[in-house]
């Protein structure tokens, strides 16, 4: 054996490159010696290989008796997970789907598998399930599983800022459910597609697809097309500086979506960033506590403890910050290499203003390698940014906030502060 | 290095060269020499590293209809798919105790780029994410060794021709279905370094047959197909790091390196000779596609 190894320098290939169904193993990536993840990551694989042999030869062109024999080494594998795992069912599904020979049901059990690798912050392994998902659904002729797949793929690649490709995705999946003529579907869609647009900064698309929110339907008949649309706007005010009108936006599609959504919480984050523009810092807090706490979506949670950290830095508080960071560290291993070098980054940042440089320098060198071994370029950049302001200002500012929020802002504040005790017990 | 299995059917025969492949000898110093028949026209010579006996004969099981060469070590395998004209490599990833195999099978990739190489063995998360990194064609994990028809479907894959199927491509609509067979069944062969008198053979014609037939379906004379054909696989092959032109001009029948470079410049003309890059093997199916005469009949249905 190699002293060093030279296969983990390289590149990882493309998904055309590479043997079939092998992305659903690049999660490893950096942490090839996880016993666990290299457990799970196998049998995500294995599980994927007939899928993708009935792709390659046609579903009606496989042996039985061959397919039956893969599957029975797939599903003695399996059964080594705990009966209770909950990914174990989701993928044991998939290889019951295809015993029993009812293929047009194995989109949406990819779908499902998928989403609960994702939930648990693999987004190769579920980019690998939904490409596969929407292959077969292709395939088959499955409208409604292609539109699920293609959504799918939209926010995995968003969780990766990965923006043209989330947005190819999502621009054909609202093409599909137009053709489709699901208004829920194309709501939803449309609204997962003007956040992508916001973060890829083309808001005069964005603008364009939440005026279609709600097209064809009558006025307020839908109270979840005007959230979802002043969810949208929210959105888009906040990204071009609009914070006044992004808080009224926001707090209108808080009324309106269902507590626990990822919608609402997504509205939530953005709202925490408003009120932090103005230095309002205790309904940022109520915020990130309300999505922590209430919504199961690791992404999302991820994305609401590191600000949480993050805002109690700005503060000054030091002792907050280092307690939210600890507890940060420890769910790191919960999180995908894209959000845990976030992480870093936001941490490296909290820790200057704070005063810790060790700290600070810590973060950013583990950002700077995961940004090297997974090829992550924002995460480059912002370590660029970021270390000359480490070496040469050791004393960073706290970024400026708007001093005078209106009476409006500080209404919706009081709300929201309001909303956060009756959702989450204090503590 | 381990030899070949004689799986290949029919008796060994002396070929007989054709009036048009004699002068074709004389002008690019082609070496006529006797070769097997083949059986099959979509036989393939596999290379495979598989220490186990239990391997070997789910191998054996899976591709019966192509032929095998055994290496023993890492190292005889490269030199084995240097000289040989093979189509794909079976390895088992443990092959050799002591060696990390991920990296032999990353450099045997990055040596021989057109032949795909698959692994099989214990390989667990770790090992599957190396080897999609190292450049393998595929996987058999040992649990699946024992499924005939998987392996069997893998190693099809592994040996699928696509040069052939690009040179049919660029064929349609210039050459009909029948003369479109008879240049796959040639393409087929031409690793084996077929000669004329073996491609009527097994096309059941004699050679003034053939010789008549390419010419009414739009086709080069037979020894012009073959020396096409020759040239466009060697192009093919010299794009691999791993090949000499010294072996390849040995694999397609020609006496020297030296013999194959004349060939290559007397055919497609120009300087430099257009080895080891891919604008020069498209060039040379460019010209190959120009020099059919073609159907006129498959011309204005096109």
């Amino acid at each position: 054996m190699a002293r060093y190894d030279r296969i983990a320098r390289l590149d990882c290939p493309q998904r055309s490159h590479a043997f079939p169904a092998w992305l659903a193993l690049r999660d490893l990536a950096g942490r090839e010696r996880d016993p666990e993840l290299n457990r799970r990551t196998r049998l995500r694989f294995l599980v994927l290989r007939p899928v993708h042999r009935l792709l390659a030869h046609g579903f009606g062109s496989v042996g039985k008796r061959s397919m039956d024999q893969q599957l029975a080494c797939v599903r003695a594998e399996l059964a080594r997970l705990a009966h209770a795992d909950r990914e174990r069912r989701a993928l044991a599904r998939c290889l019951d789907t295809m015993a029993s020979l009812s293929y047009e049901e194995l989109p949406a059990d990819l779908i499902a598998a998928g989403a609960m690798i994702e939930a648990a912050g693999h987004t190769y392994g579920a980019e690998e399930y939904y490409l596969t998902a929407l292959e077969v659904s292709r395939r088959l002729g499955l409208a409604s599983a292609r539109l699920m797949a293609a959504r799918s793929l939209g926010r995995v690649y968003g969780a990766r800022r990965e923006w043209t490709a989330a947005r190819e995705r999502l621009e054909a999946a609202v093409a599909d459910a137009e053709a489709q003529g699901d208004p829920d579907t194309l709501e939803e869609t449309l609204r997962e597609l003007v956040m992508v647009l916001i973060e890829a900064g083309d808001l005069e698309a964005a603008d364009g697809a939440v005026a279609m929110i709600g097209q064809g339907d009558e006025p307020a008949a839908d109270g979840n097309v005007d959230g979802v649309r002043a969810a949208a706007l929210c959105a888009i005010a906040l990204a071009s500086g609009q914070v006044e009108r992004a808080l009224e936006s926001g707090w209108r599609a808080i009324e309106r979506l269902r507590p626990g959504t990822p919608s609402h919480s997504r509205v939530l984050l953005d709202l925490a960033t408003g009120f932090r523009r103005h230095g309002l810092r205790e309904a940022a807090e109520a915020c990130y506590l309300m999505v922590t706490r209430a919504h199961p979506d690791l992404g999302l949670t991820s994305e609401a403890r590191i600000q949480h950290a993050l805002v109690a830095a700005e503060a000054g508080d030091r002792p907050a910050f280092q307690l939210r960071r600890e507890e940060l560290a420890s769910a790191q291993r919960e999180m995908d290499r894209h959000r845990a070098a976030a992480m870093h980054i936001a941490l490296s940042r909290g820790a200057m203003l704070v005063g810790d440089l060790d700290g600070a320098r810590a973060h950013l060198h583990q950002a700077s390698e995961m940004a090297r071994e997974e090829g992550l370029e924002d995460t480059a950049a912002d370590v660029e940014t970021l270390a000359p302001t480490l070496e040469e200002r050791p004393k960073a500012e706290i970024p400026a906030n708007n001093p005078q929020p209106s009476d409006a802002v500080r209404s919706i504040a009081a709300r929201i502060e309001s909303l956060s005790q009756d959702l989450v017990p204090s503590g | 290095m381990a030899g070949r299995d004689a799986r290949r059917g029919g008796p060994a025969v002396v070929a007989e060269n054709s009036a048009a492949e004699n002068s074709l000898a004389s002008a690019t110093g082609l070496r006529y020499t006797a070769v097997e028949p083949f059986t099959d026209t979509t036989m393939a010579l596999i290379a495979a590293l598989l220490p186990k006996e239990l391997d070997r004969s789910a191998l054996g099981a899976a591709t019966a209809s192509h032929s095998t060469a055994w290496a023993r070590n890492w190292r005889d395998l490269d030199l084995l798919v240097k000289r040989e004209p093979v189509s794909a490599a079976v390895v088992d990833l443990h092959a050799e105790r002591g060696k990390d195999g991920v990296l032999r099978i990353y450099r045997f990739a990055r040596r021989f780029p057109q032949t795909p190489i698959l692994v099989l063995g214990e390989l667990d998360g770790r090992a599957l994410f190396r080897l999609g990194k190292a450049g393998a064609a595929d996987v058999v994990v040992v649990q699946d060794a024992s499924n005939q028809s998987l392996v069997e479907e893998l190693i099809e894959g592994a040996t699928v021709d696509h040069l052939a199927r690009e040179i049919d491509e660029r064929l349609s609509g210039v050459v009909g279905t029948e003369g479109r067979a008879l240049v796959q069944s040639a393409a087929a062969r031409v690793p084996e370094g077929v000669l004329v008198p073996e491609l009527a053979a097994a096309n059941g014609v004699s050679v003034s047959t053939l010789e008549r037939r390419c010419e009414q379906w739009g086709l080069p004379t037979p020894g012009h197909l073959l020396l096409w054909l020759r040239i466009i696989y060697g192009l093919r092959w010299l794009l691999e790091p791993g090949r000499s032109v010294e072996s390849v001009a040995h694999q397609l029948g020609y006496s020297s390196g030296a013999a194959y470079r004349r060939a290559i410049k007397v055919t497609l003309g120009g300087r430099p000779t257009p080895l080891r890059n891919k604008t020069g093997l498209e060039r040379a199916i460019q010209s190959f596609v120009a020099a059919c005469p073609g159907d006129p009949s498959t011309r204005q249905g096109d």
